[in-house]
């Protein structure tokens, strides 16, 4: 079916939301990566199971949806009416969360969220702590939505943005809407959407083009990736407003460039274009505006550096995936030289918003100059991680502890870092941080796409820089000298700390190559390589003193520097340690002090893991 | 005509088409900026990082390479500041660590300040390409035989031909070495003996595959340098005041009229 016209939009959203509204129960099993990975398939299916044996299939709406965030807790089940989550859920749960509370409406007290700091158990997931202190505007539809039914998107107002854009705005309000909304690009650059639009806008060229930038490729990373996988749609319409207000229609277009690695966020934009494509939303006369424009889907290869825009844009154009330089920008000369707005996943994700309650109402969240709600992955050594969409402006403590429930197993916080392998480490002094664009380029980290990795003691800082700036080197495209020669400079130099070999100018001739790479690389990669190294050596300098003076590594991390020894004052003779030693390094008999011998030894760590008397020392 | 701008260079004003390389008005203006990477005849690339320049706009400032960075009104530009010439040096540095004992490099190292290197080869002996990508460029812009390419990323990058074969595309002009700031492209030569296991009997001149004449075969078994057609053509480029007679071929549109003129 075609949708020609605003009113028939309309007319649908009130079906498909009463249709939806008809049903007594709707359950709602979060199928994102996480939950995939804990099991939710299995879940799902003893759920249809029982649906059908209880013969509730019509009564009961079952909908795997795109992630809803608690990764930590997953599977997840969330059951409305009621708000009710369940958490960890086991398949064998089934028959009786079925009986009980999507028959009988009341919840199953053993398989609530167990919050371990109140020492109770929460029923509702707008109550459980990681969830009170977000604001869902990107994400809150993922748990109402199925990705693979472009109806339940329209049931919950989608299009509409769409539908105002194309016959109530002309394409200059629309621009003046997104720059007074303050929106900055979420793909880490910040710069202002509003103000690139126009710049397209004023570009001369006679085809213009759109991208969305899904190429995301930072470890531990999930953004893009969580918005494509379960409101794909919310991205499609978001491109075709933009393509609408800068002039990218045909015979222009729009591409997304999605990276090969996220095969169902791949399948799930794709569903999304296909369908928009039959229902008339993407296409000739889209909505009877007269307005034409379609996209088509690019699958990157998986190079890093193909998320910077000008390489990006190369593979797109079928050449090497590698950056040219931007003096002149690509809104000018983009894809194929001609004016190109390239936006990330998140950027174009906010764009219906926006068309549809204005700019003053997406200020409200964020501060001045980083309006709106940004999209963070919270991993690392933090006891609920997950994806979580928090307003701009909220401190880092506020993020890592509440929101994250702080380290877990007493271990004490030591770094967190945002923004990436290019991002900065920042130390616990700096943790009332504002998370905003700015305040974190100041303090020597960045934004980036919304990485967030929560570091405790046992991490090594020059560890961790090592591990990115190897990250890097293996993902520099290799085209400009101090990219490709930099950062094997530093790989060897930050190796030569963790193997206890380095002199003191080591560090000097660090930090003199990180300020040469930051001057002088063709593009972002290169020039924000430096920041892992930058940032530790600014705040962990001691860290780095101890491995050169001292050829120690205070976490223990640093295979070449630590010596496993048993500190006899806490040994209890237990033997944990001598029933899980590989090698035999550690002996001794029971109820006597225990010795690890240096020559045997391996280095394997497990004496420390399972030793609960502090006695191993490193 | 063109529409001229002003702009400042080391607090001189000196006026330039807009949008223009740097590299070329400081040129026109007397004033050398060294780069290893970038040729008159083709796109600028911007890779070896050596021809970099400070540019500013009030107390706003960012340093760019004069090869590509296409001038605007009201820019200001410092060539030879200490930050400017301690990023320059940098960038010989790492390039000489990666070639110390390539004579072009070592020579081009000496003669801006740099005869010692922090920065260790990666190749035990030391590479002697630096990864410019001028025989690449030229092979693909002027020549058009799409003869060479990169291999790998990162610090794994190499020029290569396709598959590491002897590329069927190749004609043999040999503007590839001709450009090579440093000696790593030797495939002339041995080019030459491809060539001529290839065509056998009939060979073509690889003058006449440059464009000059049609069909002309090699009387000569591809002994260019003893040619008289070789010697001919090679005179001719240098009366034209240009380094390979592939350019006399193909001019490119701006390179023989534009600016020099």
């Amino acid at each position: 079916m075609k949708v020609a016209s605003p009113t028939q939009l309309a007319r649908l959203k009130d079906e498909f939301s009463r249709r939806n509204a008809g049903f007594k129960c709707t359950v709602s099993v979060c199928g994102g990566t996480g939950c995939l990975a804990s099991g939710c398939q299995a879940v799902r299916d003893a759920l249809v199971a029982e649906l059908k044996t209880r013969e509730l299939g019509d009564s009961v709406r079952l909908l795997v949806t795109g992630c809803h965030g608690f990764c930590q807790q997953g599977p997840l089940v969330l059951i409305r009416p009621g708000d009710i989550l369940y958490c960890k859920v086991e398949p064998e749960w089934i028959p009786q969360i079925v009986a009980d509370t999507v028959i009988g409406g009341k919840p199953i007290e053993e398989f609530l969220y167990w919050d371990s700091k109140a020492k109770s158990r929460i029923e509702k997931e707008k109550d459980i702590p990681f969830y009170t202190v977000q604001n869902k505007l990107l994400l809150g539809d993922n748990s109402r939505i199925d990705p693979t039914d472009i109806r339940d998107y329209i049931a919950l107002g989608g299009y509409q943005a769409l539908s105002k854009a194309l016959h109530e705005m002309e394409p200059r309000a629309i621009i003046d809407e997104i720059a007074a909304s303050g929106l900055r690009g979420r793909g880490g650059g910040g710069f202002p959407t509003g103000k690139k639009w126009a710049s397209a806008v004023k570009a001369k060229g006679e085809r213009k083009w759109v991208i969305c930038n899904a190429d995301e490729g930072d470890p531990g990373a999930f953004m893009d990736e969580s918005i494509l996988e379960g409101n794909p749609h919310l991205v499609v319409e978001g491109m075709i407003i933009g393509a609408f207000a800068v002039g990218a229609g045909s015979p222009g277009g729009g591409f997304v460039y999605v990276r090969n690695e996220y095969p169902l966020a791949l399948a799930r934009i794709s569903e999304a274009i296909r369908q928009a494509r039959e229902w008339g939303l993407l296409g000739d006369n889209i909505l009877g505006s007269g307005f034409s424009f379609d996209i088509k889907i690019n699958r990157g290869g998986g190079a890093f550096v193909c998320g910077e825009s000008t390489a990006l844009m190369a593979s797109l154009e079928g050449k090497p995936g590698e950056p040219r330089a931007k003096y002149i920008h690509t809104v000018e000369h983009g894809y194929h030289n001609e004016p190109t707005v390239l936006n990330n996943v998140e950027t174009w994700a906010n764009v219906p918003g926006i068309v549809t309650h204005g700019a003053a109402k997406f200020r409200e969240l964020g501060t001045e100059k980083s309006p709106g709600t940004k999209i963070f992955s919270l991993v690392g050594k933090v006891t609920n991680t997950g994806l979580v969409e928090i307003p701009m402006g909220m401190t880092l403590r506020e993020l890592v502890e509440d929101v994250g429930g702080g380290v877990p197993e007493k271990k004490k916080f030591k770094a967190v870092q945002t923004g990436g392998p290019s991002g900065g480490c920042l130390p616990e002094s700096l943790m009332d941080l504002p998370v905003d664009f700015d305040a974190l380029t100041g303090a020597g980290s960045m934004m980036g796409s919304g990485g967030i990795i929560v570091m405790d003691q046992d991490t090594c800082m020059v560890d961790v820089a090592r591990y990115f700036i190897r990250f890097l080197e293996s993902e520099s495209c290799g085209k400009c000298t101090p990219c490709r020669e930099g950062l094997r400079e530093m790989d060897r130099l930050l190796t030569r700390i963790t193997d206890g070999a380095a002199e003191i100018d080591d560090l000097d001739n660090l930090e003199e190559i990180a300020h040469w790479m930051s001057g002088a690389s063709l593009c972002a990669l290169g020039t924000s390589a430096v920041n892992p190294v930058l940032s530790t050596l600014k705040y962990f300098r001691d860290e780095y003193m101890e491995h050169i003076a001292d050829a120690g590594c205070p976490a223990g991390v640093c295979r070449e520097l630590v010596r496993y020894h048993v500190i006899e004052e806490n040994c209890t003779g237990c033997a944990a340690c001598v029933k899980v030693c590989p090698t035999g390094a550690a002996s001794g008999k029971l109820k006597e002090v225990h010795h690890i011998d240096t020559v045997l030894c391996i280095k394997c760590g497990e004496c420390y893991r399972v030793c609960k008397f502090d006695a191993i020392g490193r | 005509m063109v529409d001229r701008i002003e702009i400042a260079i080391n607090g001189r004003t000196v006026k330039a088409r807009d949008r223009e390389p740097l590299i070329d008005v400081c040129e026109r203006e007397g004033l050398h900026i060294p780069t290893l990477c970038h040729h008159r005849r083709l796109e600028p690339y911007g890779v070896c990082r050596v021809c970099m320049v400070k540019v500013s706009w009030g107390d706003k400032s960012k340093y760019v390479t004069a090869c590509n960075y296409p001038v605007q009104s009201g820019d200001v530009f410092d060539t030879e500041g200490e930050d400017v010439v301690k990023l320059r040096r940098m960038s010989i540095e790492a390039l000489l660590g990666r070639c110390p004992n390539e004579p072009g490099i070592v020579e081009f190292a000496a003669n801006h300040g740099v005869t010692s290197s922090r920065f260790p080869p990666q190749k035990p002996d030391g590479d002697d390409c630096i990864l410019c990508g001028l025989c690449v460029r030229v092979c693909d812009e002027v020549v058009g035989a799409h003869a060479l390419g990169f291999m790998s990323r990162g610090p794994e990058r190499e020029v290569a031909t396709p598959f590491m074969e002897h590329p069927e595309s190749c004609i043999g002009c040999g503007v590839c070495s001709t450009l090579c700031p440093t000696t790593a492209m030797k495939m002339e030569s041995e080019k030459a003996e491809v060539l001529r296991e290839r065509h056998g009997d009939i060979r073509p001149c690889r003058y006449a595959l440059m464009g000059f004449f049609p069909g002309g075969i090699c009387a000569n078994s591809y002994r260019c340098r003893q040619c008289d057609v070789d010697q001919r053509f090679r005179e001719m480029a240098e009366l034209a005041g240009i380094e390979h007679p592939i350019f006399l071929a193909r001019p490119t549109a701006e390179a023989d009229g534009g600016e020099a003129a």
